[in-house]
C-alpha cells in the first residue's frame, strides 16, 4: 500500500462501500441508470386511482426491488403521483395477511388453514341461508380488484350462492355518474379520452382537485398548447383553482342551482347549437321551458357569486371553440348528485360541446378499477352493462355462462346503504367483504358498528388482517394484491389495461379470483370452472359478454394486444377500430339513438346549517400521498413521511381570528352526529363559514349526516354543518 | 431517457448547475420526493427533496415550494464539517457528500439551513442529494426531474457571479440568502407569503445525550483544572479533572454514527470549529493527564522536584487548551444558524458552566472557611448566568413563538429543573453554607443539584435548538 492509497483509505476516503452502495448503472430496456442493477422490467397499470398509469417494476433475482413509470405510455409517458412511484412499498410490507384467521369465541384470532376457513365459510353461509333464506347473505365488494375476479365474484355469488343483494364501494364514489350517463346517454359511457385536455381551447373542472388528486391527468392539461380558459368551480381554493385562468368560488351545493342558471343564460343569448340539439337529444322544449323559470337573483345568492361572474361563466361556455367539461367528487357525493352531472351534460349537449376533441361532459373516475366494477361486477347491473330485470339480457347471460337462465336474479340488487339498512332491519345475516375498509369509509361508522353484532357471520377478504374492518370479523381471507396477479382493470377513458404478477403473495395467502374459485369448488358450482377457470379465460368471457353492448370489446386479441398497445380503449367490436372518443357519430344509446336532457327542481340539503352548526364541513383527499382509509399508503415509509400525521382541520385565517382560533391550536368540531379534535390549519385555501377535514381519518366521517343522492345512493360526503370551537 | 441534447450544457469557468424551480408550474404533488427516493435506490425513508406549502399573508394563495440541496456558493455544510467529507465539484458547482468519509457527527445538519443533509441512523452517516451527477453525466434528467409531470424542475447552468449579484431569497423563512448563498433559481413566487405551521413545527430538536454529557464534562473539567491552581489540593483535583475529560471525550465518541473513524475529525481544522474542538481537547485532555501524571512523581519522589517549573508551565498550557477548546464548543454551536445559538447562550454559558461546577465541586471536595471565596465565585456567575436565562426565555424578544410554546409546554418541567435548580443550589445552599461552611453533604448535594440543573440547561439547549428550515406542511 502506497501513501496515496493509504490515504484513499484511512485520511480521506473518496470512495468506499457507502458510496458504492449508491452507483447507479444502466437498468434494463429504457428505466435508464438505476440502483440496484435489476436484470428485468415487468410493466402493469397502477393499482390506484383510475388515472390507469402504467409502471414498469424492475425486479433482481426475480424479487421486484424498484419501480418507475413507464416512459412511452400514452396515458402518463413516464410519470406518476407519489402513490405509484410507491406501488411496490404496500406489496412488500411485512403487515401483510399470510393466512386465514378465525375468531376465537374469546374475541381473539387464530390463524387456519384454507381448507378450515373455506369449510367455515360453506357451513356458516349454508347454515345462514337455511335459517333465513337464500338472500340472506350479501356480499360489499370493490373497485380495487381485476375486472375478471369482479365478474366471478359477482357471478359466483348471484347465480351459484343465490346472493340476491351485492354492491361495491364504487357505491360512495362513481354511481352518480354511472346513473346520469345511463339516464342522458342510455349507457354508462364516459365520453373521454385524455387527449381532451390536451385539445380544449375551454376547460372547465367542476368538484374535481386533479392537481392533487389525479396529478397525471394536470400533467395533459399544462401541456395544452391552446393557451386554454381553466375555470374551476369549487368552494375551495384548491391547487387546482390555483392552477386555473379562473376560479367561482361557489357555496357548497349551489352546483344545480348554478348549472340550470347558466343553462338559461346561453339559451336566452342563443348560444346553444340548435342543429345538434334537433339532431342528436331529446327533450330540449322541456328542459328550456324549465330553465327559463330559474330566477336568475336567486342563483346569485345560493351560489355566492354575482350575477357577472355566472354570465361569464355562460359566456365562456357559450363561445369556446372546444369546451369540455369535468367532474369528480364535488359533483358525485351530493344530495342532488345526478341531477348536477346532468346538468353538466346538459351544458355540453346544449351547445354541442360533444364527440369532438376537446369537449365532452366527462367524469374522472376515482378507483383504478371502479370503470371495470360498473361493467362486471354484476350488483346494480347484470353482467357487461345488461339489465337484471330484461328476460333477453338474462338469456343471453345464461347462454355465454353455461347456466339456466332462472339462476339470473330478476332485479338488481339494492344498493350499499340500503344493504346495511336491512342488515340492521336483521333481513340480512351474512355479509361478505372484499377489499374494501367500510368501518372507515362508510358516511355512517356509527351504523357498521351498529350492524356488526346483527350479522351472524362476518367475512373480510383483504391483503391485510389489521384494517378497521377485518377487525370486526369472524373470518378473515388473506388475498393477493395488485402485482401478484393478472387481470384487466379499466380507467377514466375507458381504456382496457393489465395488472401483472410480478411478486408471490405472501405466506399461503392467494389472489382473491382464486379464492373465489375455490369457494365455487366448495359449493360444487362446475360451470364457475368453465368460464372462469383462469384470468385469461375469464377475460375471454367478458369478451363474449360485452358483445352487442355499447362497452363491445370483443375485437380485442386477448391479453397480447392490450399490453402491445400500452391499453386499448372501448369500444372496440369485432373487426372495428377501438373507438378513442365517443358519440363523434352523434349516436347515443338509447333506442332512439339521443341524448336526453334530464333535470329536476333544485332542493336543498336536508340538514342546513343552524345558529347551532354554522359552518360547513367539507370533505375531501388532503394530499397525493395518502389514498383513502390508508391501509396501503400508510405502509409506505416515504408516503407516510409525507402525509401530515393528525388529523388536521382548514379553516380561514379571517375566519379563525374571530373564533380566536390561531395555527396549531386545537379545535373541537361537532356536528349532529358527533365531535372531534383536529389541528387548525389556517388557510385561504377555504372561504369564511366552510371548513375542510382530509377524509384519510377515521374519526372524520363519524360527524357527517348520512344523506345520499336519491337516484344513485351515491352518499354525500359534502356538505355536513357543524360548529366549531378552539380548545383551551 | 439518456439524450445527450436534452441535458443542460455544461457550465464553462465561473459557471455551474442550478436546480431551477417554476413555481407557478409546481402542483405539490410530490413526485419529485418518490422518484429521488426510488431512482437513487435510498433508504425506506429517505428522499433527499421535499415539497412543503407556504401561505400568503394577503391574498389568496397557498404556493407548494419543492425544495432539496441548493448547492450553494458558500455551503455551510463542507466548512462546518470536521472530516472534509464536502466537497464543491470545481467544474459543476455540486455539492457532493463522501459518505465513506463521513464519520456521522451530523454537524452538518446543525450548520444547514434549508435540511439538505440528512441523519440515515441505519447507516450512520449522512446522506444529501449530489444533483444526480451520474445522471447528469450522461445527458439523463435527475431523478427529481423524472418525477416532476408539470416539468416544474430543470438543471440550468448559471454564473456564479450573477447568483451571486441577485442574491435574495424568496423563501422567507429559510436562513437570509447570505448565509450560504443558495444557488437553487425559484422561478415566479409571489412575494408577502408565509409559510404555513403544521403540528411538525411544534416538535423538539432531538436531545442528543452524549453531547450533553461531552459538553457539561468538558467544561466541569476545565472550570476545575482552573480552579485548582488557587487550592492547595490542586493535584487531587486536577485527578479528577483528567478523569472527567476523558469520560467527557469517550461520552463524545457515543453520538459519532462511525466511531471507529473519529480519528478524522481534525481534518477540517482549517474551517471547521468542531475539528478545532476536536484538536483543543485531543491536547487538553493528555497534557492534563500528562501533569497530572508528573505531578505524582514528583510527589512520590521518583522525579526531581526541580522539573516542578516545567510542570507549572505544563499546566498552564493545557489549561490554555482546555480553555480554547471550550471556546470552541461554544463558536461551533454559535456559528450555526439556530436562532438560540447566536448571541451569548453557547460563548457564556459554557464558561459559565465550567466556572460553576468547577467552583462548586472544589468547595463540595474541601468545604473549608478558607474556600468560602468558591462560594461568591459560584453565587456571582450561577446567578447571573440565571438572569440571562430567564431574560431570554421571556423577554418577548428572547425567543420566537414556537421556542416560547415548546418551553411553556412539553418543556416546561426542564426550564423549571433548570432555574429553580441553578436558583436554589447557586444561591440558597451557598448561602446556607457561608453561614454553616463545614457541611460537607450539603455541600456534596449542592454541587450535584447545580450539576444536574446544567445538565437540564444543556439539554434544552438542545431540544430548543431549532433551525431555518425550508417550508413545511406536507397537506396539499
Amino acid at each position: 500500500m502506497n501513501i496515496k492509497e493509504f490515504a484513499q483509505k484511512f485520511i480521506r476516503q473518496t470512495d468506499g462501500p457507502l458510496t458504492q452502495s449508491l452507483h447507479k448503472k444502466a437498468g434494463p430496456g429504457d428505466v435508464g441508470l438505476v440502483p440496484g442493477a435489476p436484470d428485468q422490467t415487468v410493466s402493469l397499470v397502477c393499482g390506484f386511482c383510475s388515472t390507469g398509469c402504467n409502471l414498469k417494476v424492475m425486479k433482481t433475482g426475480g424479487e421486484p426491488t424498484n419501480l418507475s413509470p413507464e416512459k412511452t405510455h400514452p396515458v402518463n409517458s413516464g410519470k406518476a403521483c407519489p402513490k405509484g412511484w410507491q406501488a411496490l412499498a404496500p406489496v412488500l410490507s411485512t403487515d401483510r395477511a399470510t393466512a386465514p384467521l378465525i375468531k376465537e369465541p374469546s374475541g381473539g384470532f387464530r390463524t387456519s388453514s384454507w381448507d378450515e376457513a373455506l369449510g367455515l365459510f360453506h357451513d356458516e353461509l349454508i347454515k345462514t341461508q337455511d335459517q333465513s333464506g337464500k338472500g340472506s347473505a350479501a356480499f360489499l365488494s370493490t373497485g380495487q380488484i381485476t375486472t375478471e375476479e369482479m365478474a366471478l365474484l359477482g357471478s359466483l355469488t348471484k347465480f351459484g350462492l343465490g346472493f340476491v343483494e351485492g354492491d361495491g364501494n364504487t357505491r360512495q364514489c362513481m354511481a352518480t355518474s354511472a346513473v346520469a350517463y345511463k339516464q342522458s346517454f342510455g349507457f354508462d359511457a364516459p365520453p373521454l379520452s385524455y387527449e381532451d385536455l390536451k385539445e380544449s381551447d375551454v376547460l372547465v373542472f367542476i368538484g374535481a382537485n386533479p392537481c392533487i388528486n389525479h396529478p397525471i391527468l394536470w400533467k395533459h392539461v399544462v401541456a395544452n398548447p391552446h393557451d386554454p380558459k381553466i375555470i374551476v368551480i369549487d368552494p375551495r381554493f384548491t391547487k387546482t383553482a390555483q392552477g386555473a385562468t379562473e376560479h367561482l368560488p361557489i357555496t357548497p351545493k349551489s352546483d344545480l342551482a348554478l348549472l340550470y342558471g347558466v343553462a338559461k343564460i346561453l339559451v336566452e343569448q342563443g348560444w346553444i347549437d340548435l342543429e345538434y340539439i334537433e339532431a342528436h337529444t331529446t327533450e330540449f322544449d322541456e328542459f328550456r321551458d324549465f330553465v327559463l323559470t330559474i330566477d336568475m337573483d336567486q342563483v346569485c345568492i345560493d351560489s355566492g357569486l354575482s350575477q357577472d361572474e355566472v354570465f361569464g361563466l355562460a359566456k365562456s361556455i357559450g363561445s369556446g371553440e372546444r369546451v369540455s367539461f369535468w367532474w369528480t367528487m364535488g359533483i358525485n357525493q351530493g344530495h342532488q348528485a345526478v341531477l348536477s352531472a346532468q346538468g353538466i351534460i346538459n351544458l355540453a349537449l346544449m351547445t354541442g360541446n360533444m364527440g369532438r376533441p376537446g369537449t365532452g361532459a366527462n367524469s374522472i373516475t376515482g378507483q383504478c378499477n371502479a370503470m371495470g366494477s360498473r361493467l362486471f361486477s354484476n350488483t346494480t347491473g347484470l353482467l357487461g352493462g345488461h339489465d337484471f330485470a330484461d328476460e333477453m339480457h338474462r338469456e343471453k347471460v345464461a347462454t355465454i355462462l353455461g347456466i339456466d337462465p332462472a339462476l339470473i336474479p330478476q332485479r338488481a340488487s339494492i344498493p350499499y346503504d340500503q344493504i346495511l339498512s336491512e342488515i340492521e332491519a336483521g333481513n340480512i345475516k351474512f355479509l361478505w367483504v372484499v377489499a374494501t375498509n367500510p368501518a372507515h369509509s362508510w358516511i355512517d361508522p356509527d351504523q357498521w358498528e351498529r350492524i356488526r353484532s346483527k350479522l351472524d357471520f362476518l367475512v373480510v377478504q383483504d391483503i391485510y388482517g389489521d384494517t378497521l374492518t377485518a377487525k370486526g370479523a369472524d373470518l378473515f381471507l388473506p388475498a393477493g394484491s395488485w402485482g401478484e396477479k393478472e387481470g384487466v382493470m379499466i380507467n377514466s377513458e375507458r381504456r382496457l389495461s393489465k395488472v401483472n404478477p410480478v411478486h408471490e403473495a405472501p405466506g399461503i395467502a392467494k389472489t382473491d379470483f382464486d379464492i373465489f374459485l375455490e369457494i365455487a369448488n366448495r359449493f360444487n358450482l362446475g360451470w364457475v370452472e368453465k368460464s372462469f377457470a383462469t384470468p385469461a379465460k375469464a377475460f375471454e368471457t367478458l369478451q363474449h359478454l360485452s358483445t352487442g353492448q355499447p362497452c363491445d370489446f370483443s375485437g380485442i386479441e386477448g391479453y397480447r394486444e392490450i399490453e402491445a398497445q400500452g391499453g386499448v380503449q372501448w369500444p372496440k367490436a369485432k373487426g372495428k377500430e377501438a373507438v378513442k372518443r365517443l358519440f363523434a357519430d352523434g349516436v347515443y344509446y338509447h333506442p332512439d339513438q339521443k341524448a336526453q336532457f334530464c333535470f329536476e327542481q333544485v332542493t336543498p340539503p336536508p340538514y342546513l346549517t343552524s345558529p347551532l352548526y354554522p359552518f360547513v364541513l367539507l370533505t375531501g383527499r388532503g394530499s397525493s400521498s395518502q389514498w383513502h382509509t390508508g391501509t396501503r399508503t400508510d405502509r409506505s415509509p416515504i408516503l407516510k413521511r409525507m402525509s401530515p400525521k393528525k388529523i388536521y382541520v382548514e379553516i380561514n385565517p379571517e375566519q379563525g381570528q374571530l373564533l380566536s382560533i390561531q395555527e396549531g391550536d386545537r379545535v373541537q368540531i361537532k356536528s349532529r352526529n358527533g365531535l372531534l379534535v383536529a389541528w387548525a390549519v389556517l388557510t385561504q385555501q377555504v372561504k369564511a363559514l366552510e371548513i375542510f377535514i382530509p377524509m384519510h381519518y377515521g374519526e372524520l366521517n363519524f360527524l357527517l349526516d348520512p344523506v345520499f343522492d336519491g337516484l344513485s345512493h351515491q352518499p354525500s360526503y359534502k356538505y355536513t354543518p357543524v360548529s366549531i370551537e378552539p380548545l383551551r | 431517457m439518456a439524450d445527450q441534447t436534452t441535458g443542460p450544457s455544461i457550465p464553462k469557468p465561473g459557471e455551474q448547475y442550478v436546480f431551477e424551480v417554476d413555481l407557478n408550474t409546481c402542483t405539490g404533488c410530490k413526485g419529485c420526493v418518490t422518484a429521488c427516493h426510488n431512482l437513487n435506490g435510498l433508504k425506506p425513508e429517505e428522499s433527499w427533496r421535499s415539497v412543503g406549502v407556504m401561505e400568503s399573508i394577503s391574498g389568496k394563495l397557498s404556493q407548494s415550494i419543492t425544495t432539496s440541496c441548493h448547492h450553494c456558493l458558500d455551503p455551510a455544510c463542507l466548512s462546518g464539517c470536521p472530516t472534509i467529507a464536502y466537497v464543491k465539484d470545481p467544474l459543476t458547482g455540486v455539492v457532493r457528500h463522501l459518505d465513506d468519509q463521513c464519520i456521522g457527527c451530523q454537524y452538518c445538519i446543525l450548520r444547514c439551513p434549508y435540511e439538505a443533509p440528512k441523519w440515515i441512523p441505519s447507516l450512520g452517516i449522512v446522506r444529501k442529494c449530489d444533483m444526480c451527477t451520474e445522471r447528469l453525466e450522461i445527458g439523463e434528467e435527475t431523478a427529481c426531474q423524472q418525477g416532476c409531470p408539470n416539468g416544474a424542475i430543470s438543471i440550468g447552468v448559471r454564473d456564479k457571479r450573477d447568483i451571486a449579484i441577485q442574491g435574495g431569497w424568496p423563501v422567507p423563512v429559510a436562513a437570509p440568502w447570505e448565509y450560504t448563498s443558495p444557488t437553487t433559481q425559484y422561478l415566479g413566487l409571489s412575494a408577502g407569503t408565509k409559510t404555513r405551521e403544521l403540528e411538525e413545527h411544534y416538535e423538539p430538536e432531538k436531545a442528543h445525550l452524549p453531547l450533553v454529557l461531552m459538553l457539561i464534562l468538558t467544561q466541569f473539567s476545565v472550570g476545575l483544572w482552573g480552579i485548582s491552581f488557587f487550592l492547595e489540593e490542586m493535584k487531587l483535583l486536577q485527578t479528577i479533572s483528567v478523569v472527567t475529560a476523558l469520560s467527557g471525550l469517550v461520552s463524545s465518541t457515543f453520538h459519532l454514527g462511525h466511531p471507529e473513524k473519529a480519528y478524522r475529525a481534525f481534518l477540517g481544522f482549517r474551517t471547521s470549529w468542531l475539528s478545532r474542538e476536536v484538536v483543543f481537547f485531543g491536547l487538553y485532555a493528555p497534557m492534563a493527564a500528562g501533569c497530572v501524571g508528573a505531578d505524582w512523581l514528583i510527589g512520590n519522589g521518583w522525579v526531581e522536584p526541580s522539573y516542578l517549573t516545567g510542570l507549572l508551565v505544563g499546566q498552564w498550557v493545557a489549561f490554555g487548551f482546555g480553555m480554547f477548546g471550550v471556546f470552541a464548543s461554544a463558536k461551533l454551536y454559535q456559528t450555526t444558524p439556530r436562532p438560540l445559538w447566536k448571541g451569548s447562550k453557547a460563548l457564556l454559558g459554557f464558561p459559565m458552566t465550567a466556572l460553576i461546577l468547577g467552583s462548586a465541586f472544589a468547595y463540595s471536595y474541601s468545604p473549608l472557611e478558607s474556600h468560602q471565596w468558591l462560594l461568591w465565585v459560584l453565587m456571582a456567575s450561577s446567578q447571573s448566568w440565571l438572569l440571562l436565562e430567564i431574560r431570554r426565555n421571556h423577554r418577548p424578544k428572547g425567543l420566537s413563538p414556537q421556542l416560547r410554546s415548546l418551553l411553556q409546554g412539553p418543556l416546561k418541567g426542564e426550564w423549571n429543573l433548570q432555574r429553580y435548580g441553578l436558583f436554589v443550589f447557586g444561591l440558597v445552599v451557598p448561602c446556607l453554607l457561608l453561614g454553616y461552611p463545614d457541611s460537607a453533604p450539603v455541600s456534596s448535594l449542592m454541587f450535584y443539584g447545580l450539576l444536574a440543573a446544567c445538565v437540564f440547561e444543556r439539554h434544552l439547549f438542545f431540544k430548543l435548538g431549532i433551525g431555518p428550515r425550508m417550508p413545511k406542511g406536507e397537506a396539499g
